[in-house]
């Protein structure tokens, strides 16, 4: 078995704003396939994917992207060419159409050459299902179809790298599902990191996931093995377990406890949620994480 | 073990060419921009409702005249003035999209920098420029085909018009860079504004008295008559390199910051500052220049203007007048003739043979660009009344004086058709005035009215100019039919002014036919108006306390 090249290497990135350290020594390698990027608002998920996409240089620690060194000038503009960044808010400008929209930012990436580009522009507006409504001005379009222009400009260029920062906030079920498989073709050959707060979309979409808390990265693995950080951790009971770190009543009228459970409690197969949730949970929780 | 990815050798992206160098494809996609920023520009609403302004101003203004052009070139500077606010608006809304909307970080994760994307925003005012400088090229051009089109525009003065499109466009950018705020450039379009026309009231108040105005942005034409070519003595060119100088300052240092925040390469920052320290040093040696007093030798030429008009006009004669033009100016005598012979037509063919031929001279307002002292008080003609500019022409043939400006619509060009018709009128009815006695400029008692009735015979314009002129001098007790009179020029009492317009009211014939009959009578010069109202058979209008106090 082959070890997949690594795309991105992070050594210690730190980044802090005023009091708050956004970044906290944070390492991690990525390969090719969708990542995904857990942790809860705060946690520092945007922070870290600004730097990754070359938006702003972190304080301390270095980044090497496929190859490059965004410190410097040249590099940094070689790596700007070879990745595609969906931020959380792309910003769309209301007045333009979908197709000139991606145009600009198609101009932007140096994609200079007019039929050349509007080739690109068209194939990434059909892509992502927009080709139909191109001439539509953003104002006019949904929430969903404005989160796909944003991906469709993202997709410019054929990228390496795609750095998506909650492209499914705010979708529907069904614009969830069609996202998830658009953005799981996009994985098959390339480096894909996808922030989320939706644990469903990891189990769906990543072969690899990371969790970030408080600017530290607490957890790198797969999905299963997040979820397997709970085994043994989660159970169900008739009332509220007040030892619980964390509970829910089900829809069978049961409550799902997480946390230490108690001697004979009925123990659950865990999810990767309750992975996530545990390592949320707090300090006593340390051990498990490490 | 996780490896690294080398670079490969990956096919060129879409629409990109990777057999470019960076920097050629980076100054490739610049343009492109540009492009796009530029059509956004031109389908701005306010570029496109300060399109709309500028091209009813400057239709508005040159409709019905008859334009001098080295007059007509200044007057395209206020209309396109608006297209340079817009300019200013449209390119700060422009720049400061991004932060309007949010798209900083995508901006951020993209190619081109900074620097370059602010490069597009200044560039891309061109087109807009070009716009201003086809509706300046036409304007001049349609009024270059108006009959008694006269003159020559002057290239600098016609490009000031485009160059604050230029100026408002980089100020845009500009402000863009420094401040995040969409407020800030209407409030600094509003100053702009307010300066621009503080400074273009003192200039007109002072002329060249007061160079310094010349550093505002927008100076207006001289508010006279238009005088030759060669005695406006406006620095036109170095005002051009003035705008200029401060729009490439202002286009730099919008360069200049946005290197500085994107950490470009020194040499683009080096090239950026030395465009901006040539730009200040052009900028600070045309202030200089422009700003430098009136030379002796235009003075003294405008002086001479002055002291001796006749010197300086060239006659032509064509029955029933004689016709003395500025050099150049000799298609407005056309448009002169059918109001003179009109009014010579009005009057009986033996009176008008001893008065024959009447000499019609151009007259322009020259005297406000000349220092008080510098006029000749040895002068030996007195003033004929007490209203009068300091300076007389020297003594020869009365003439009807007649300015440059002429046109068929609008008040000031009934003024004009007014003060034409008028003035031939007085040399009608009083022509052996100058008859090596003290010239007596003025008809007096009922020679004033029967001039003027003569005068409001020759057009309806001229008819309506009289009416013009007699009521905005309600409240004195004299008139000129010009805003800015002739040494030479006649006054008129207002009392004569109001009974011409009585008899103005009433059908020609039954005047004309009274007047023939008693010519000598109403145009003796001792002839009061009471007797020619009795004459008339028409009460005249009450008698104030000084009546004609120019006779």
């Amino acid at each position: 078995m082959t070890t997949p090249a690594s795309t991105v290497q992070a050594r210690d990135l730190t980044m802090t704003f005023g009091r708050t350290r956004a970044l906290d020594g944070v390492s991690f390698e990525l390969v090719p396939g969708v990542t995904g990027l857990l942790g809860p608002n705060g946690a520092g998920k945007t922070t870290l994917l600004r730097v990754l996409a070359t938006v702003s240089a972190p304080d301390a620690g270095s980044v090497l992207t496929l190859g490059l060194d965004p410190r410097r000038t040249d590099q940094r503009l070689d790596l700007r060419g070879r990745l595609g960044y969906m931020p959380q808010e792309p910003g769309f400008h209301a007045h333009f159409t979908a197709f000139e929209f991606v145009d600009y930012v198609a101009i932007l990436k140096e994609l200079h050459q007019r039929r050349a580009r509007h080739e690109e522009v068209r194939r990434v507006l059909e892509l992502v299902g927009l080709d139909a409504v191109r001439r539509k001005k953003i104002k006019a379009l949904s929430g969903g179809m404005r989160r796909r222009v944003a991906l469709a400009q993202a997709l410019l260029g054929d990228p390496d790298l795609l750095i998506l920062d909650e492209p499914t906030a705010g979708l529907d079920p069904e614009q969830r599902l069609r996202f998830r498989e658009l953005v799981g073709q996009l994985g098959e050959g390339r480096t894909v990191l996808l922030s989320t707060h939706q644990t469903e979309d990891v189990v769906a979409l990543c072969q690899q996931v990371m969790m970030l808390h408080l600017g530290k990265l607490r957890f790198t693995g797969t999905p299963l093995e997040l979820a397997g950080l709970a085994q043994g951790h989660v159970w169900h009971s008739h009332k509220r377990d007040p030892g619980a770190l964390g509970a829910w009543r089900t829809g069978t009228g049961q409550h799902r406890n997480i946390g230490n459970p108690p001697a004979g409690a009925d123990l659950l197969e865990p999810t990767l949620e309750d992975g996530y949730l545990l390592l949320l949970g707090g300090d006593q929780f340390e051990e498990v994480a490490a | 073990m996780s490896t690294t990815v080398e670079h490969d050798d990956r096919p060129p992206a879409a629409g990109a060419s990777r057999a470019l160098p960076a920097g050629a494809r980076s100054r490739r996609s610049m343009l492109a921009l540009t492009t796009v920023e530029s059509g956004r520009l031109l389908r701005h609403p306010a570029v496109l409702a300060a399109t709309a302004v500028s091209v009813w101003l400057l239709w508005r203004w040159g409709k019905g005249t008859a334009p001098v052009l080295h007059y007509a070139d200044i007057a395209t500077q206020v209309p396109l003035a608006a297209l340079a606010g817009a300019a200013l608006l449209a390119t700060n809304l422009a720049v400061l999209r991004s932060h309007r909307d949010g798209a900083v970080d995508l901006y951020g994760a993209t190619r081109l920098s900074l620097a370059r994307r602010t490069l597009s925003h200044l560039l891309s005012v061109l087109p807009l420029v070009a716009l201003g400088a086809i509706l300046v090229v036409a304007d001049l051009a349609w009024l270059a085909g108006t009959p008694g089109s006269v003159g020559s525009p002057h290239l600098a003065e016609a490009a000031t018009g485009p160059a604050l499109i230029v100026l408002g466009g980089c100020l845009g950018v500009l402000h863009g860079r420094l401040a995040r705020s969409v407020a800030l450039a209407p409030l600094v379009l509003v100053a702009l504004a307010l300066g621009s026309l503080t400074v273009a009231e003192l200039y007109k108040g002072g002329q060249d008295q007061r160079p310094w105005t010349w550093l505002g942005t927008l100076l207006p034409a001289p508010p006279f008559d238009p005088p030759p070519a060669d005695l406006l003595g406006r620095p036109a060119t170095w005002h051009l390199v003035y705008l200029l100088g401060i729009a490439v300052t202002v286009a730099a240092l919008a360069l200049w910051r946005s290197q500085a925040h994107a950490r470009a390469p020194r040499r683009a920052q080096a090239a950026a500052t030395m465009a901006l320290v040539a730009a200040l040093a052009a900028t600070t040696g045309a202030a200089v220049v422009q700003t430098r007093p009136t030379s002796p030798t235009l003075a003294a030429q405008r002086l001479a203007v002055v002291n001796n008009p006749s010197a300086e006009l060239v006659c032509q004669r064509r029955d029933p007048a004689v016709y003395c033009v500025f050099p150049g100016f000799e298609p407005q005598i056309a448009l002169w003739e059918p109001t003179v012979r009109a009014v010579v037509a009005a009057v009986p063919p033996a009176a008008a043979a001893r008065a024959l031929p009447v000499t019609v001279a151009h007259r322009v307002g020259l005297h406000r660009l000349i220092d008080e002292d510098v006029l000749d008080p040895t002068q030996d003609n007195p003033a004929p009344s007490g209203d009068r500019p300091g300076q007389q022409p020297q003594p020869g043939p009365m003439v009807a004086p007649v300015g440059t400006a002429w046109g068929r619509d609008g008040p000031e060009h009934a003024l004009a058709q007014a003060r034409l018709a008028a003035n031939v009128a007085a040399r009608l009815v009083a022509p052996t005035r100058n008859d090596g006695q003290e010239p007596q400029w003025s008809p007096c008692h009922a020679q004033a009215v029967v001039a003027l009735w003569l005068a409001g015979q020759a057009s309806p314009q001229a008819a309506e100019g009289i009416r013009q002129a007699v009521t905005w001098a309600a409240h004195f007790e004299t008139f000129v039919m010009s805003h800015d009179p002739a040494p030479d020029e006649p006054f008129w009492s207002v009392r004569a002014g109001r009974f011409a317009l009585a008899l103005l009211d009433r059908p020609r014939d039954q005047i004309a036919q009274t007047l023939w009959r008693n010519w000598d009578l109403v145009t003796a010069p001792d002839t009061t108006i009471e007797r020619l109202g009795e004459v008339l058979g028409i009460q005249p209008p009450s008698d104030t306390s000084n009546p004609d106090p120019q006779c």
